[in-house]
């Protein structure tokens, strides 16, 4: 999708159409100071503006940019919709990312008249499903990565095909950061090498690579010559999460750990929830802080049994931040936590003693309401202090696609 | 810019092909003529499904709800420039 976040508000908006509009998040004084663009419209995109530039460098890119915050249930609603036009002309589908998506068609296209007429069929669909505003670009060819630089040469609103014959040409023509999955530390070590074109990456002794990137190094020589074995994932097939987190930017400069304890805490609440809902527990917590200079610390705690209670992975963390005494820290930027280790809750042994259940019965009461009535309709009262503070999430990506 | 309004507002529809096209609606006892159906998406609070429609006129744009539980209309949010 071109543009995605942008062009959903230019399509539900008309007085923001042809305008530089910029998608970002929002704090709750409705500053967008201490945020990122998170998308950018094409027209602000031609002014300079780029995809997660900060809020106050893209103002002075662009002065006349307009900022609005970011509506993640509109988003994900259009992300269904066009998977729903995908579903018509294969099943396998492998989600990408809230925007992107591969579709293996090699079964199915001849149904349909070929790919690019599906391709066609999907844009024209996707027009009158949603919009003229929401564009796409479609890339068709015959592995993942080349589909992907394919649909990636022509924005917005592109179709480009890419045969076989072709492809040495094509390649000569990108970049090396532009293939997926070379960003810019593997860039450098790249470069380091003295590789600096497709073409070279492509010509280079696999022994070298290998040497460098270790198993990595195989999947980079395959890039450089245009190759890719993996295969299309379809949504119903991908393995469930390994972690589950959440972090915040906080609105302004918090001078003290102990002013921030109460956003940490909703944070506990909303990735207990989360796991929750996916029948998950986890053992591991991550508590991890951000400075304003972005130094980061961070600590791990494992558990003795895995949980999903909001109250204990909060106490952990806490426990975790006290055990390093780190009371030392510069003005924090964002507080952050993070649950692995996870396995399913049916797995978990009972505790043996009836006490012990009572937390978990109560969360089953709590969750019931919620589902009901809407996230945090009940809550534990330490948890009022935050209310409103972090925007509550309509849904995310993974759980929306099930 | 958007402004956060989130009250109860009446509304007048059409169902046409299996969908619904607001055309009117009140508030504040001013009445609004719809012109344009820009986007309709959907979402959830809780168990309820709620339906937003993203509509304009030549005055401004708004973005109104319906909840399939309670069968109410809201006007969420209105666009000033």
């Amino acid at each position: 999708m071109n543009s995605y976040f942008a062009s959903c508000e230019q399509q539900a908006n008309p007085f923001l159409r042809g305008k530089s509009v910029g998608v970002c998040g929002k704090s709750p004084s409705g500053n967008y100071l201490r945020t990122v663009v998170a998308a950018a419209s094409v027209e602000a995109k031609r002014l300079g503006v780029k995809t997660a530039m900060s809020t106050w460098e893209a103002k002075k890119v662009c002065p006349k940019i307009i900022l609005i915050p970011g509506d993640p249930a509109k988003y994900l609603s259009t992300t269904k919709t066009f998977l729903q036009i995908f579903e018509k002309y294969t099943p396998i589908i492998e989600v990408f990312s809230i925007d992107e998506a591969f579709l293996d068609v090699t079964d199915t296209a001849s149904r349909f008249g070929g790919p690019i007429k599906i391709a066609e069929l999907i844009k024209k669909e996707l027009r009158q499903k949603v919009g003229e505003r929401v564009t796409c670009s479609i890339g068709v060819s015959h592995n993942k990565l080349l589909a992907k630089l394919a649909s990636e040469s022509k924005k917005p609103d592109g179709l480009t095909t890419l045969e076989p014959i072709r492809v040495e040409g094509f390649l000569k023509n990108i970049k090396l950061n532009d293939l997926c999955g070379i960003g810019p530390k593997i860039l450098k070590r790249l470069n380091k090498l003295g590789i600096k074109t497709v073409r070279q990456l492509g010509e280079c002794p696999e022994y070298i690579l290998v040497e460098e990137f270790k198993s990595y190094g195989y999947t980079l020589k395959l890039m450089g010559q245009g190759i890719d074995p993996s295969p299309v994932i379809p949504y119903w097939k991908v393995a469930e999460p390994k972690s589950m987190g959440h972090s915040y930017t906080l609105p302004k400069r918090i001078n003290t750990f102990e002013k921030a304890k109460f956003i940490l805490e909703r944070l506990c609440e909303m990735v207990s929830r989360r796991l929750r809902c996916g029948g998950l527990v986890g053992r591991t917590i991550h508590l991890y802080i951000r400075r304003e200079d972005f130094t980061s610390w961070g600590k791990q705690v494992s558990l003795p049994y895995p949980t999903d209670d909001g109250k204990k992975i909060f106490r952990t963390c806490l426990g975790s931040y006290e055990i390093e005494n780190a009371k030392i820290f510069d003005p924090i930027r964002l507080v952050g936590v993070r649950v692995s280790g996870l396995s399913k809750k049916d797995q978990r042994p009972l505790f043996l003693f009836e006490a012990d259940n009572f937390e978990d019965k109560l969360i089953k009461v709590t969750d019931n309401i919620n589902n009901r009535y809407g996230e945090f309709t009940i809550f534990r009262a330490a948890l009022l202090k935050s209310k409103g503070v972090i925007k509550e999430v309509a849904g995310y990506l993974a759980d929306a696609i099930k | 810019m958007y402004e956060t309004i989130d009250e109860p507002i009446q509304v007048g529809v059409i169902f046409k092909n299996g969908q619904i096209f607001p055309r009117v609606f009140l508030w504040q006892k001013k009445k609004f003529e719809v012109e344009n159906v820009d986007m309709v998406h959907s979402g959830k609070i809780g168990s309820a499904k709620i339906y937003y429609f993203s509509v304009s006129n030549k005055t401004g744009a708004y973005k109104i709800s319906f909840n399939n539980q309670t069968l109410v209309w809201r006007l969420e949010q209105v666009y000033a420039e």
